[in-house]
């Protein structure tokens, strides 16, 4: 019995409350409304706040890109380092849905500023509503806090690889700084893995996709030319691969991000261009078109 | 033996006087100084929160100051469960809150319509920094991923409970509040086309007061 007192002792407010006037009756409630309306607000830190939507994005937008079957010439926009820039990526996508030729999209990393969760979203979000299949991969700033983990949760794999029609595109973590170069960053045993299952493909070009180049601060440069070596072995990027008149390749390249810059750089000498593109503050991008011989390269400044 | 029942009869008799003086000895009054010390450092009021920008749940004391009460001080530890890829989190949160006005609503209830709340949060966990490691070249990054800044509005009501019925609280609130922090802030400045309501948390919680 005292056990019941005790427990209607706690119930008492309820009896105030229906001992409450009419309006203050209705404040209460419309304010009660007001905040299970609002109860997807009800978040934690900015590190942990909720992912609602898609995931996995790099495994299955790779997926779409490959069973699309594309057959050049086709195009594929290249944009990165898009932190805090949410403003000028929406005007940059709208150019490239605008343009209707473009048949994917690349994202070489920098989503984010701080690697929290809604900086993420945002960014997925906005990629999303282009319809448009998209890949990325990570970047340094992605890596803060737990981003890396995020960026797992929203993409996938760090390291993955898919075929665009004829074209071998191989997407790498190179940001080896941010895990103190405790991880193997670049990872190699992936690369060469891939390299020995691309060089069994038709495949007829390569691009590999990073978001720090090699001689970076960010990259791993005791592995720099051990790098350079493995990727020289990529379809189209062999020395004996068709070479245009300035000894550059004529199918192949890298792509990267990263030093907010652009700028077109053989790193080693030996033909394989790394095309950097600038942050999308700097308002441009690039679109590739792909063709049967060759790839066109296009800075687009809007 | 005589010298030893001298001793005790002693001894009893400074007991006696000691207990009999109405005047306090210093010690005496430096022990009771140092006990209300100690007892205004003694919590006053408990928190329980749920989400609100910090933690999925976190739990904490208070102290309450001020001619009437406005000022108070939280100090709360808070858990993030595991989900997606993250790991379990435990977090520290301390906070300042300011309530200009305290209005009437029935007799036992009370309503502050606006609390103000500034506040640190910090995730007590390896891969968050308070300042970035050696690794990284000066000011490579130049913010903290450990230390949060809050800031939160919003309202209370408080219950206060009769004598008689009183059984761990002389008061009893609940409030809600909107919060956010600096780099929702610095974000939503940098790009316009983010929602408002993106970098918005709400916390929902209950306060006693002893």
């Amino acid at each position: 019995m005292a056990v019941f007192g005790n427990i209607l002792i706690h119930l008492w407010p309820i009896e105030y409350f229906c001992r409450m006037n009419r309006i203050t009756t209705y404040i209460v409630i419309a304010i009660s409304a007001c905040i299970v309306g609002a109860c997807d607000m009800l978040q934690n830190q900015p590190y942990t706040a909720q992912i609602k939507g898609p995931t996995n994005l790099n495994t299955t937008n790779a997926g779409l890109i490959e069973s699309a079957g594309l057959k050049p010439p086709f195009k594929f926009a290249f944009i990165t380092d898009t932190q805090g820039s949410l403003n000028e990526m929406k005007s940059a996508l709208d150019i490239i849905v605008g343009r209707g030729d473009i048949d994917f999209i690349i994202h070489g990393g920098d989503q984010t500023d701080f690697g929290i969760v809604k900086e993420f979203v945002w960014t997925r979000d906005m990629l999303l509503d282009t319809g448009i299949p998209f890949v990325s991969v990570i970047g340094n700033h992605d890596c803060l806090g737990n981003g890396n983990a995020t960026f797992d949760y929203i993409y996938g794999p760090q390291n993955f690889s898919f075929d665009a029609g004829p074209v071998h595109i191989m997407c790498l973590n190179t940001v080896a700084l941010e895990y103190d170069y405790s991880r193997p960053v670049p990872d190699l045993v992936f690369i060469e893995d891939d390299i020995a299952a691309a060089n069994k493909t038709a495949a007829t070009h390569s691009i590999v996709v990073m978001h720090s180049r090699p001689y970076d601060e960010q990259f791993n440069n005791n592995v720099a030319k051990t790098f350079n070596y493995y990727i020289s072995q990529l379809p189209g990027m062999k020395p004996e691969d068709p070479r245009r008149a300035d000894g550059t390749c004529a199918m192949s390249f890298c792509l990267n991000g990263h030093n907010h810059s652009t700028m077109v750089k053989d790193i080693f000498d030996n033909g394989i261009l790394y095309y950097q593109c600038a942050n999308i503050a700097k308002r441009a991008f690039f679109i590739f078109t792909i063709t049967d011989d060759g790839y066109e390269y296009e800075e687009v400044d809007f | 033996m005589k010298k030893l029942i001298f001793s005790i009869i002693l001894a009893i008799l400074t007991l006696h006087a000691s207990a009999t003086t109405s005047e306090p000895t210093n010690y005496e009054r430096r022990i009771e100084r140092r006990q209300q010390v100690w007892q205004k450092l003694l919590p006053d009021i408990f928190v329980l929160q749920y989400a609100g920008g910090g933690a999925t749940i976190s739990a904490g004391v208070g102290w309450d100051y001020g001619s009437s009460n406005q000022w108070e001080t939280h100090m709360m530890f808070g858990f993030i469960p595991s989900r997606y890829k993250h790991t379990h989190y435990w977090t520290f949160n301390l906070r300042e809150i300011y309530s200009p006005w305290r209005v009437r609503v029935g007799t036992p209830v009370s309503l502050k319509p606006l609390t103000v709340s500034l506040g640190v949060n910090s995730i007590l966990h390896g891969d968050f920094w308070m300042s970035e490691p050696d690794r990284y070249p000066h000011g490579y990054y130049g913010f903290s991923s450990r230390m949060r800044f809050h800031l939160a509005l919003g309202q209370r009501w408080t219950v206060n409970i009769p004598r008689d019925k009183r059984l761990i609280s002389s008061e009893l609130s609940i409030y809600y509040e909107i919060s956010t922090c600096d780099l929702y802030v610095r974000q939503k400045i940098r790009s316009s086309s983010i929602p408002l309501k993106d970098i918005l948390s709400l916390g929902l919680g209950v306060i006693f007061k002893l």
